[in-house]
């Protein structure tokens, strides 16, 4: 019977005894376990790359004022190659995920991923105007804006887009999945013609920038650009656990989360501001990095269950871990030169995603 | 304690609720019965804050139709006919999110859920799957989330409500008995209930008021003994209906209220 | 503060003197840019090259060196990993935030102009002989250089009638990607005494089939795919089925050209090789 497959999504065995059922000891375990395993990625992140650079030395000469110790390479290396680098894979990476288990708390789908429902294209978008209309047309808005330019832009792309699929795909408090992947292949070629049409009007300047960006990759890694997403990003991460009431009341509906006390429609705007926002500092700097949204809450959901509570933090310390365990590879793979990021995350994510939608088949309405 | 005045709801051209006058009682279990499409879960889904509607309601003196979503939580409970759930989480978990807008913090929360469970039959099910469990289960958990959520029926002096749509449809007799005894027991308590049922006979035995439905009217409303009549539920079901009569051209027929007064004796 | 002033100072003596001195002159050469590579080799200074770019292809010796990625998505630690004290970087580079935080570091990092006019060729073998510290060589190379690309355009002042001729950089879709002005493609083009029949943008763009049979060019010019002895056969068919391409004079008299990409359109010591090559497939002359 198809309902009994679901739960071979259902994570490990509650314990018996006075709280089965209750996973959230279990949950907080695993969470102290993730961030155990953050911090030894990090560490390896920053010790490990093409050059033999020590990052203990390193980190001996600058605690202990001895300068002479290293050289000014080795110096660039450690501080403004490898540590921004750490920095903006842990905040992608972690708002990848994040996004992705919001989005998929808030259309009540595990299928739900900025990236595959048109989101991160919409935000790409908004990137590639700004980027090839930034010094034209709308230079105000990016004098204005400064720094920010971009990660706004793919912000308001991100937005508009998600606005509108939710819009499209919800009917009565209900969210057809359906419509909702067929939306967002309509609203993906949508953003990827006015794109193509951003990309024909750039020059080859523009191009350039154009063609890294698509490509995924946080090997742009600047102190700049760490300071561009940090504002929007961090913030978010720190917002989500007070979105997980919410997102655990949305499971039942919009109706019943409305019964059980949750204001719904400030809720879905919040949620939805916070996906587009997310995704959108994500996109912007770092360009098409897919699947870290679906695959990170699902294997999350897979061991300690779907309470966002535990599932929103978990997420942001897991989305962290692979996404410097991925470009770890990305790096090594190749080295000296090395691949995009993307592409590491789109083979290990998109067979990831066929085998949860085979195992869902029977499940959906599609 | 709930007072609907001039209730009237409109979808797209369709006029579905024409002007409902209705209230509903504390210490009273109130019944909504009606044929199908008379208008009885719109007007539910109106008196819950769910949709808009033209007229006044308001509950305990809350204005239903501004009051904010976590207020009306903390004064009344809601079952849907049917929950689906998007994710596997365990019956204890569903239970749990009874208490979105949080206890007490004198509330022992695995406690109370527990007891909820028990209050519905289903102890010992906390660790299951929802997924897992039979349509009456799931239906029976869903009750014990909405019994979490408002458990004690008279919250700082001011009494609280259960509204229960089919709270019934999929269970047997036995359970169908034990939920309309809840409900019951959740009235004596001083709480109130309002429910939508089908089943003209439960109503007639656990019903203190009925309300009966009628192409989005109410065409009779009072205590079940006015309320129940041949005349009114001719009128309304358009079939012919004996009340308190063995029906002609049968021996015998098997009847819930006996059932149930062997089991609560 | 006074500390960075002291490095930026030191980066700009060590720089000076890189230029100038035999004795400091850079010992790892990091070349990036397949015509930037070349000059180096043709220079004779290969021994001192510690890594390339993965668009220097040639000559094929170079393919032994380390590969740092692609010219524009060049990774910072991959580029410090060859421990490199002067790189050669064809201007095109990127991504400008990597090359920033590069020249953050004080080795000496030289933009080539990407100037496809035989100025242009002159100045880039000028500026890396000068970095690499071998002028003499670097004039040498230049006279050369020169020599072969007026012999094989000796002949072509004497021609009246030039082929038009249309650079085909890519086919996708039956969606034809051309070259405007501007480009190493039109620069060639022109050199090797054709006439670009493109000219309304600048570029490589995408264009309408209807302005393919507008342009109806003599000739269509593309790139080899990786691997000299690609099958030919196959690309060709696929030009001559398509609507707007097969109604050119070119596919109907059968002239496709097509030469190595690196060799036609670096503008590197092979430029007269390519301009003679060129010019004979245009116009058919014996050039020696």
């Amino acid at each position: 019977m198809a309902m009994s497959s679901i739960s071979l999504d259902a994570g490990a065995p509650p314990r018996a005894g006075m709280l089965a059922g209750d996973r959230s000891a279990f949950a907080r375990r695993i969470l102290l376990v993730l961030v155990v395993c953050l911090l030894f990625t990090a560490v390896f992140s920053l010790a490990s790359g093409a050059t033999d650079t020590s990052a203990l030395l390193v980190a001996w000469a600058l605690l202990s004022g001895q300068d002479s110790l290293i050289t000014a390479v080795e110096r660039v290396v450690i501080l403004d190659i490898r540590m921004p680098r750490l920095l903006l894979g842990m905040m992608i990476g972690a708002s990848l995920a994040v996004s992705g288990a919001t989005m998929q708390g808030l259309f009540r789908n595990p299928l739900a991923d900025p990236g595959i429902v048109g989101v991160s294209a919409g935000a790409g978008l908004g990137a590639v105007t700004f980027i090839v209309l930034g010094a034209g047309v709308l230079s105000p808005v990016a004098v204005l804006l400064g720094l920010y330019h971009v990660p706004f832009a793919a912000f308001a792309g991100g937005l508009v887009f998600t606005f509108a699929l939710y819009r499209i795909s919800t009917r009565n408090g209900r969210t057809s999945v359906a419509t909702m992947l067929l939306a967002g292949i309509a609203l993906g070629a949508m953003a990827g013609a006015f794109t193509g049409l951003l990309v024909f009007w750039a020059d080859d300047q523009q191009l350039r920038d154009l063609t890294f960006w698509g490509l995924g990759s946080v090997a742009g890694a600047t102190w700049p650009k760490v300071l561009a997403v940090a504002p929007i990003i961090v913030p978010i991460l720190l917002l989500s656990p007070f979105m997980a009431r919410g997102l655990n009341a949305m499971t039942l509906g919009e109706a019943t989360a409305q019964h059980l006390g949750v204001n719904v429609q400030i809720f879905k705007r919040v949620a939805i501001v916070q996906v587009a926002a997310a995704t959108g500092a994500s996109v912007a700097v770092s360009g098409g990095i897919g699947f870290v949204g679906i695959v990170v809450p699902h294997l999350l959901r897979l061991l300690i269950g779907p309470d966002h509570r535990y599932l929103l933090p978990a997420c942001a310390l897991l989305g962290a871990i692979m996404l410097l365990f991925a470009d770890a590879i990305a790096r090594q793979i190749v080295a000296p030169a090395e691949l995009p990021i993307g592409i590491i995350t789109a083979t290990i994510g998109a067979p990831f995603f066929l085998w949860i939608l085979l195992r869902r088949r029977g499940l959906m309405d599609i | 304690m709930l007072e609907a005045h001039n209730i009237q709801v409109r979808l797209g051209k369709t006029d579905i609720l024409q002007g409902i006058d209705m209230s509903a009682a504390k210490g009273q279990f109130t019944v909504i019965i009606g044929p199908n499409g008379s208008g009885k879960t719109t007007l539910m889904r109106a008196l819950t804050g769910e949709i808009k509607f033209d007229g006044s309601a308001r509950l305990n003196g809350v204005d239903i139709a501004h009051a904010r979503p976590a207020d009306l939580a903390g004064m009344r409970g809601v079952l849907p006919q049917s929950t689906d759930l998007s994710f596997p989480f365990t019956v204890h978990e569903v239970v749990r999110l009874g208490l979105t807008m949080g206890v007490h913090s004198h509330v022992d929360i695995s406690g109370r859920i527990d007891d909820a469970l028990s209050a519905v039959d289903m102890n010992g099910f906390g660790g299951r799957f929802y997924q897992e469990l039979s349509g009456g289960e799931q239906q029976r958990v869903q009750l014990a989330r909405v019994l979490a959520q408002v458990w004690e029926p008279v919250f700082q002096h001011a009494p609280r409500c259960l509204f229960l749509d089919e709270p019934i449809s999929s269970l047997d007799i036995r359970h169908q008995l034990q939920i309309m005894q809840i409900a019951r027991r959740y009235a004596a308590a001083g709480g109130g209930v309002v429910a939508i049922l089908h089943d003209l006979n439960l109503t007639a035995q656990f019903a203190d008021h009925v309300v009966l439905m009628h192409q989005g009217r109410v065409h009779a409303s009072g205590p079940p003994r006015q309320v129940l009549t041949s005349a009114n539920l001719e009128a309304v079901y358009g079939c012919p209906m004996a009340v308190s009569d063995i029906p002609q051209g049968m021996d015998f027929f098997v009847l819930p209220l006996i059932a149930a007064i062997r089991e609560t004796s | 503060m006074t500390s960075f002033l002291v490095a930026a100072a030191a980066t700009l003596a060590v720089g000076a003197s890189t230029a100038n001195s035999e004795q400091l002159r850079a010992q790892r050469v990091l070349a990036i840019g397949g015509a930037v590579t070349e000059i180096v080799y043709a220079l004779g200074e290969q021994d001192r090259l510690v890594g390339r770019d993965s668009t220097s292809t040639y000559p094929l010796e170079a393919a032994d060196l380390p590969d740092v990625g692609y010219i524009r998505a060049l990774s910072p630690e991959g580029v410090l990993s060859v421990k490199p004290d002067l790189v050669l970087a064809r201007e095109n580079n990127g991504p400008p935030e990597a090359v920033e935080v590069l020249k953050s570091t004080g080795i000496r990092w030289v933009d080539v102009p990407d100037d496809f006019t035989l100025d242009g060729v002159d100045e880039n073998i000028a500026i890396i002989a000068a970095e690499l510290g071998v002028p003499e060589k670097g004039n040498a190379l230049r006279t050369k250089v020169a020599a072969d690309i007026a012999r094989a355009r000796k002949r072509l002042a004497a021609i009246d009638d030039r082929q038009k001729v249309m650079f085909v950089l890519t086919v996708e879709d039956d969606k034809i990607n051309t070259s405007g002005t501007g480009t190493a493609a039109n620069g060639i083009i022109e050199l090797a005494g054709g006439t670009n029949v493109i000219a309304d943008f600048a570029g490589y763009k995408q264009i309408s089939d209807e302005a393919v049979i507008e342009a109806a060019p003599d000739i269509i010019l593309m790139m080899n795919g990786r691997g000299e002895a690609a099958d030919h056969a196959a690309p060709n068919a696929l030009l001559e089925a398509h609507p707007a391409l097969s109604t050119t004079p070119a596919v109907k008299n059968g002239r496709i050209i097509r030469m190595d990409g690196l060799l036609l359109l670096g503008f590197g010591p092979r430029t007269g090789e390519a301009v003679s090559q060129l010019a004979q497939a245009f116009y058919g002359h014996e050039q020696h």
